[in-house]
């Protein structure tokens, strides 16, 4: 626009009649009207927006003065048509090229009435740019609609060649581009702000501001070229005045009958929409209604005062109330009073933002019984509400109470275990030392009896105090075997993968068997070898000591598979065997099921090896004929079950 | 006053136990002069010249033999002060005792035992342990002065 204004001025200081009046005879600008505009460009340009506003210091208050004097300049042009004495201001610039036009004929080149007034109008908009917001209270608004129509206005006058309306009686009219620049000003002072006000309603990307854009410009286009229409037609004489007339009216009702129908079309489409979100709502809030009232634990609103505002159904099984009692009321009521300081700490700290997971305090039921509640709240500073999520903990109090029970009582009982295996430890250590000795002086004396007095002593002497040895150190020797097997019950079972084969293959060697054993492949274990050492040692010990009667004929097979999740080992031998009516005293400790006379032994030895095995969470079968042999077989856990097992088969034992 | 040279010094307080092995040695001829004390505090008294054998003048026996359960002071104790004191440090020590338990001869070692038997119940066997102990301490080993 600026520049439209600069080429008139230039127009003028250069005579160039086009650029002042565009049409021959039409009026041209005047100069300072031009320069008018050119301080209005400016001052809108100034306070085209904020970051202009930043990058010139004091950019309004230049824009405010430019906007002034413009609205001065106009009000006193206004002032000397009116008749007031008062200088000319549109004759000082360019008083020189003023001239000729008078003398061509034109009368004198001044500002029109109607200019002035819209310079005025424009002047004050500028200045009032930022007043008001909301559509219709925005002075700014008004006054340059207000001067776009009075361009309006001019610029129809010209299209329909109206000399009187682009003129107030004899003064020259406002110029056509005089009339352009003001609307072109008038929208600029529409754009300049258009968040506010009634620019806003035609603002922007959104349907609404299209549609409102495109309708506006539409109608004043097809409005006034209907309007030019019948003019023109009137004036070719295809109709006169009346036919004229109506035919505008005709038109002009059709089109504002498509304008009105196409605008209801889409407030229709709008309110549409408006109901099905309103239907899509209602159906959302009542699906969280259902979940609520679904819902076991309590849901809950608490507002800013600290009461609730809304409660789900889950609060009467909770708290014995129901959620039309709790409405309104003061939760802190509810509160065990021992709780209510703690709580009220936690509660501020949501307030502030802090959402808590965990919070527990009680609660005091309708009947006075107090009940444990978790907690999950939050608080919406939009709403100002806490939501919140109760729920009840009394199991899970119960639950870990229990637990704790459980565990102290564990405690005591491994206590009371280690305390035993102490006093185990003592007693054994004892009995070593202690019941050892008289047996040594028992076998001692006897036998130095039995040295000194050889002479004197018969047949039967000597015999008697030969078995008084013999049962001395055989007193011993169970002394001996018992406190292994109390030893090998307390070591503790160390599981690491063991080579069977080779294991039993040196414990043959070690036994003396050499020649007599046959060992199979055997499947590797998971198991204790210092243990499992000793299970060997037995069982090879036992097979050879009962196979031993036959002489070179004693055959020991040992074979080994595995079935399943167990790995399986048999020892079978072919000697002496034993009746199976009394297999079930073969496991006992000192238990025997052959004469100390026939093979020697304490009955310690099968005790240790079931020990041993039901330790490793395995188990040992015995089978044999008499006469023909013994075959045992015990089995291990393959791999991991090995430790579980263990318990399992120790609580049940 | 008595001059002549003891070999070992027995140190148990059991009598039947002291008996038999008096008896082995003497019979094996292994040594003929052992004298008996009957727990740590005598072991230590004659070992160090002190109380009732203050002023004994005959040298320090070339092996003790020492029972680890004794009233008053055990073998670990005796066993422990003859270690601390120079003038005991170096005599060889064999602890004898009727049960292997492994705290007892872990700690014997510890302190600076030089062996560690266990008697057998069986006599035979007893017989010849404190024989062959006996006969390697006083005949194989060498001592120092």
């Amino acid at each position: 626009m600026a520049v439209a204004a600069g080429l008139v001025l230039l127009g003028w200081a250069a005579d160039i009649e086009p650029l002042k009046r565009i049409r021959p005879g039409w009026v041209a600008m005047n100069p300072t009207t031009a320069l008018l505009f050119l301080l209005a460009a400016a001052a809108l340009w100034l306070q085209a927006g904020p970051q202009r506003a930043a990058r010139f210091a004091g950019a309004s208050r230049a824009a405010q003065a430019l906007a002034g004097l413009v609205a001065v300049a106009g009000a006193v042009k206004l002032g000397e048509h009116l008749g007031l004495a008062v200088p000319a201001v549109d004759q000082w610039l360019f008083a020189l090229q003023l001239a000729p036009d008078a003398e061509r004929g034109f009368a004198r080149n001044e500002m029109a009435p109607n200019t002035a007034v819209a310079f005025v109008l424009v002047g004050m908009a500028l200045a009032l740019l930022d007043r008001g917001t909301a559509p219709g209270r925005r002075p700014a608004e008004w006054l340059a609609a207000g001067s776009a129509l009075i361009a309006l206005l001019a610029l129809l006058g010209y299209a329909y060649r109206i000399e009187a309306m682009y003129g107030v009686s004899r003064f020259i009219p406002m110029a056509m581009n005089t009339a352009a620049l003001f609307l072109l000003l008038a929208l600029g002072l529409f754009a300049a702000r258009p968040t506010m006000g009634v620019a806003a309603l035609f603002e922007g990307g959104r349907p609404s501001g299209r549609m409102a854009r495109w309708l506006l410009a539409g109608s004043v286009a097809i409005i006034a070229g209907i309007g030019w229409l019948r003019l023109e037609g009137e004036r070719a004489g295809l109709y006169g005045t009346e036919l004229g007339v109506t035919l505008h009216s005709v038109v002009l009702v059709a089109l504002l009958s498509l304008l009105v129908a196409s605008s209801a079309w889409v407030l229709r489409r709008a309110e549409h929409e408006r109901r099905r979100a309103e239907v899509e709502r209602e159906r959302a809030l009542a699906r969280n209604r259902q979940i609520m009232a679904n819902s076991l634990d309590v849901i809950c609103t608490i507002d800013g005062d600290g009461r609730f505002v809304d409660v789900s159904p889950a609060a009467r099984r909770l708290w014995g109330y129901a959620p039309e009692e709790l409405a309104g009321r003061e939760y802190m009521a509810l509160v065990h009073p021992d709780d209510r300081d703690a709580t009220a700490r936690v509660a501020s700290s949501i307030r502030a933002g802090e959402p808590t997971v965990d919070f527990s305090n009680r609660y005091l039921r309708s009947d006075g019984t107090p009940v444990v509640v978790d907690w999950s709240a939050a608080w919406s500073e939009p709403d100002q509400l806490m939501f919140c999520v109760a729920r009840d903990a009394t199991r899970r109090r119960q639950a870990e109470e229990a637990i704790h029970a459980l565990n102290a009582e564990l405690h005591a009982q491994a206590a009371e275990l280690r305390q035993s295996n102490r006093e185990l430890e003592s007693f054994s250590y004892t009995v070593s030392h202690d019941l050892r000795a008289p047996l040594r002086h028992i076998d001692g004396y006897a036998r130095m009896l039995q040295e000194d007095a050889a002479d004197t002593l018969d047949g039967d002497c000597r015999r008697y105090l030969d078995e008084i040895g013999i049962a001395a150190r055989r007193m011993g020797a169970l002394i001996d075997d018992l406190l292994a097997y109390s030893r090998l019950g307390r070591k503790p079972l160390e599981r690491v993968p063991l080579d069977m084969r080779r294991l039993v293959e040196r414990v043959v060697e070690e036994c003396g068997g050499a020649g007599k054993v046959e060992v199979g492949p055997l499947p590797e274990a998971q198991a204790d070898p210092v243990l499992l050492r000793q299970v060997w040692v037995n069982l090879v010990s036992n097979a050879l000591k009962y196979s031993a009667p036959r002489g070179d004929d004693a055959r020991v097979e040992i074979d080994g598979w595995r079935e399943g999740d167990r790995l399986e080992y048999r020892i079978r031998d072919n000697g002496v065997g034993f009746d199976m009516r009394f297999a079930d005293k073969l496991f006992g400790v000192f238990q025997r099921l052959h004469s100390q006379e026939d093979f020697e032994g304490t009955g310690v030895g099968l005790a240790i090896v079931q020990q041993i095995v039901a330790r490793h969470g395995g188990g040992i079968r015995a089978d044999a004929t008499p006469g023909a042999g013994a075959a045992f077989t015990f089995d291990l856990p393959a791999g991991a079950h090995a430790g579980q097992s263990a318990l399992a088969r120790e609580d049940a034992a | 006053m008595n001059y002549r040279q003891v070999e070992i010094l027995l140190v148990e307080d059991s009598r039947a136990d002291a008996e038999m092995t008096l008896r082995t040695l003497k019979k094996k001829g292994i040594a003929n002069d052992v004298e008996w004390v009957r727990d740590g505090v005598e072991a230590l008294e004659y070992l160090f010249c002190e109380g009732r054998y203050a002023g004994r003048g005959n040298g320090h026996p070339k092996m003790v033999l020492l029972d680890l359960k004794m009233p008053r002071m055990d073998g670990l104790q005796v066993l422990q002060r003859m270690r601390e004191d120079p003038r005991t440090r170096l005599i060889p020590v064999v602890m004898m005792t009727s049960s292997r338990e492994e705290g007892d001869l872990i700690a014997s070692y510890e302190r600076g035992v030089n062996s560690f038997v266990v008697k057998p119940v069986d006599f035979a066997e007893f017989a010849e342990t404190v024989a062959q102990v006996g006969m390697y301490w006083m005949i194989a080993n060498e001592a120092p002065d």
